[in-house]
């Protein structure tokens, strides 16, 4: 996206600082990037010898103006995207939370609080290979895996990756505007919107795992009673309506990525697997989310 | 519109079904749709570029040999033969407008999209097309009849009657991609591993005329004689019918058990046991819709009021339908049931694509001993309508009364493939 780099990068910054010590001996991670989520600024980055973004890195290390010109996309291109993907997630799963925080048939508005929300994580799945991006203050940090490390290790080592990186980047404000959505929702059509849905790579926004037997660092949101609550709900709706209901519920754990014994413990299940589980619920009975909240 | 008789042949004594030199099995709608749905439930997303990519290596492998046997040289010769066939299997008229460069391919009537409304009533409304099996077949049928070294045509759906629109319909744009090929399942690959183990052959002669045997000719009599309806579908015995290659089934399925095996282990349980469902759900269908058909008393003699008899109908209807050379080496009523077979269309499938495995890899047989074990116990063929929409459902109110196990299975080195399926004693 050019917008980003239109405002983006400031003239003069710092060349990226080199994090070969913090990826160092870990097989299958082909880049780790730190992208300032104000500017795009590429903070710190390390990208194994032999892939495309090698060439790119060296280009942007020597300042070379023409970086971005040729194919594949130079450095900043990348930063910068995986930066508008970040923020356009985070600007969605504050719109989710926030609108669930609010009790139904209330007239109260949302709260304006937006510093307890959960901020998620970003998993880009594409031709085997997986993208996961982690929050650490202003900062968003990029792991990019390729094919051999299955996606559980990948979300492991990606929570790893960003905690070490975490106490080597500045600890400015977090950014107002990295806050603010300023990525609205134009309600576009609902055909072309599912078409597209459905030939894009695997996309999961999803705050840090917390289903039994799941990795989970850092510990993540415990879910509120009402959620809990209302989640049983959902799956006695679901079991009531599915054509399948003696299958409903392993369909509800298999589309969800929860085990079926995570659905029987909901009291220690996350915020965010309230949210898998209400998605799931979704597709499974072919509803939207606002008929869906009318049921339950 | 041809009947089945002249597409699908028996590879006896196998119990399996091929048309060209493609091995297919004839299914219920309930099959299908299930199926699809669980790979869809696994993958999301992803799910579709496998089943179009699996549709299309099956239908290549289907139709290329098909066109050059029956001398079909121009491109609309090609694609008539493509869209007879697609008909005849059961999936439906395909109305091609294409040419080199691309164009469009209408079908008003789709056996997943057809299927998937008759079955939920608009109850569950779809909220993505369902074609993904029609998408990959248009798209090898273009490729065929427009081959060119620039790449393949890729067909999307872009909309789907199972979503309110009035037809399904696929927009086919060249791709620059080459396409890609995994190994192809041909009879003759079946027949040649087969032909090495003569010691498991199965023990029915083709004169025999036991219950199972006289079931095996009543059930293909019965599968020959359908003929598809004006919308390109097969309605007989209560469901939608139509011949599937086992190329498909079989990558989509074992496709989403490496991936799920891979990313997400602890999910493997979930899906093999909704991939087991898929397949009970459809041979309970199936096999129930068959046995009490008409057609089957007048041609196989009554339905067995004995378990052992009706057992041994059941099983020749499996070997019929292409599922393999079922026998029960062991059936106690009320208890247990070991169903058995030297090769079915799964196992010659992975031995061939994947080689062996440790690991259970017969999720279709799991399932189809456990629909048998289903009819046997808790539908009254007495009845004059002895499976009704919700007698399946029903089954299950007070949860779930067999387990069934993969005993052997020649993927690790057995010489057969055998499930056991066992009454929990806690359910009856």
């Amino acid at each position: 996206m050019s917008a980003a780099l239109d405002g983006g990068v400031e003239p003069g910054a710092q060349e990226p600082i080199a994090l070969d010590g913090i990826a160092y001996g870990i097989d299958g991670l082909d880049a780790l990037l730190a992208v300032h989520l104000g500017n795009a600024h590429v903070h710190g980055a390390f990208v194994r010898e032999g892939t495309g973004l090698a060439a790119a890195l060296g280009a942007a290390a020597a300042g070379r103006a023409d970086a971005g010109r040729g194919a594949p996309p130079s450095l900043l291109e990348l930063a910068a995207a995986l930066r508008d993907t970040y923020r356009a997630a985070q600007s969605t799963a504050r719109r989710v939370a926030l609108a669930r925080a609010v009790p139904r048939r209330s007239s109260r508005p949302p709260r304006e609080n937006t510093s307890d929300l959960p901020e998620p994580v970003v998993t880009l799945e594409e031709g085997g290979r997986a993208v996961l991006l982690r929050r650490v203050r202003a900062y968003v940090v990029a792991c990019a895996f390729d094919e051999s490390m299955p996606l559980g290790m990948a979300r492991l080592l990606s929570a790893r990756l960003a905690a070490a990186l975490a106490p080597e980047l500045p600890l400015g404000d977090a950014l107002a505007h990295a806050l603010a959505p300023e990525h609205r929702s134009s309600a576009p059509d609902r055909r072309a919107s599912e078409n597209a849905d459905a030939l894009a790579p695997r996309t999961h926004t999803r705050p840090p795992a917390a289903a039994p037997g799941r990795s989970a660092w850092p510990p993540p949101a415990r879910a509120s009673w009402v959620d809990v609550d209302r989640t049983r709900r959902l799956l006695a709706l679901v079991e009531a309506r599915s054509p399948e209901p003696h299958v409903a519920r392993l369909r509800v754990a298999l589309r969800a990525g929860l085990t079926p014994f995570a659905l029987e413990h909901l009291d220690a299940l996350g915020a965010d697997a309230m949210l898998l589980i209400e998605g799931a619920v979704e597709d499974i009975l072919g509803l939207d989310r606002a008929a869906l909240r009318r049921l339950t | 519109m041809s009947a089945l008789r002249g597409l699908a042949r028996e590879l006896q004594p196998h119990g399996l079904l091929y048309v060209g030199d493609q091995l297919v099995i004839g299914t219920a709608h309930h099959h299908a749709l299930f199926l699809e749905q669980t790979v869809h439930d696994a993958l999301g997303g992803e799910s579709l570029a496998l089943r179009r990519q699996a549709a299309f290596e099956a239908a290549h492998a289907l139709l290329g040999p098909i066109a050059a046997e029956r001398r079909a040289a121009t491109p609309t010769e090609k694609l008539d033969l493509a869209a007879e066939l697609f008909a005849t299997m059961g999936h439906g008229h395909l109305r091609f407008q294409l040419g080199p460069e691309g164009g469009v391919v209408r079908a008003p009537s789709l056996h997943h999209a057809a299927s998937h409304l008759d079955k939920y009533a608009g109850r569950i409304p779809s909220r993505q097309p369902l074609d993904a099996f029609a998408a990959g077949y248009c798209s090898a049928a273009a490729s065929l009849a427009f081959p060119s070294d620039w790449g393949r045509l890729e067909a999307d759906e872009v909309t789907c009657a199972a979503r309110g629109d009035d037809a399904c319909e696929f927009a086919l744009t060249r791709r620059p991609e080459r396409p890609r090929f995994g190994a192809v399942v041909t009879r003759k690959l079946v027949e040649d591993a087969q032909r090495a183990r003569p010691e498991e052959r199965d023990d029915e002669a083709g004169d025999a005329d036991d219950d199972a045997a006289r079931a095996r000719r009543a059930g293909s009599a019965m599968l020959g004689s359908l003929e598809a309806d004006e919308r390109g579908l097969i309605t007989a015995w209560g469901v939608h019918v139509a011949l599937v290659p086992v190329s498909y089934a079989g990558q989509i399925t074992f496709e989403a058990m490496h991936l799920i095996e891979k990313r997400s282990p602890e999910l493997f349980p979930v899906l093999e046991a909704l991939l087991r469902e898929a397949a009970q759900t459809g041979a309970f269908h199936l096999l129930g819709g068959m046995l009490a058909s008409p057609e089957l008393a007048t041609l196989a003699g009554p339905i067995g009021k004995d378990q052992h008899r009706r057992l041994q109908q059941l099983l020749g209807l499996a070997r019929a339908l292409g599922w393999g050379a079922f026998t029960a080496p062991e059936f106690t009523p009320g208890r247990s049931l070991t169903l058995r077979s030297p090769v079915t269309h799964e196992s010659a499938y992975h031995s061939i694509r994947h080689g062996s495995t440790v690991r259970n890899r017969l999720p279709f047989q799991q399932g189809t001993a456990l629909a048998i074990m289903q009819l046997l116990h808790r539908i009254d063929f007495g009845l004059e309508r002895p499976i009704e929409a919700d007698s399946y459902a029903a089954l299950f109110r007070s949860g779930t009364r067999f387990h069934v196990e993969e005993t052997q299975s020649p993927l690790r080195g057995d010489a057969v493939c055998e499930v056991r399926v066992e009454a929990l004693a806690d359910r009856w």
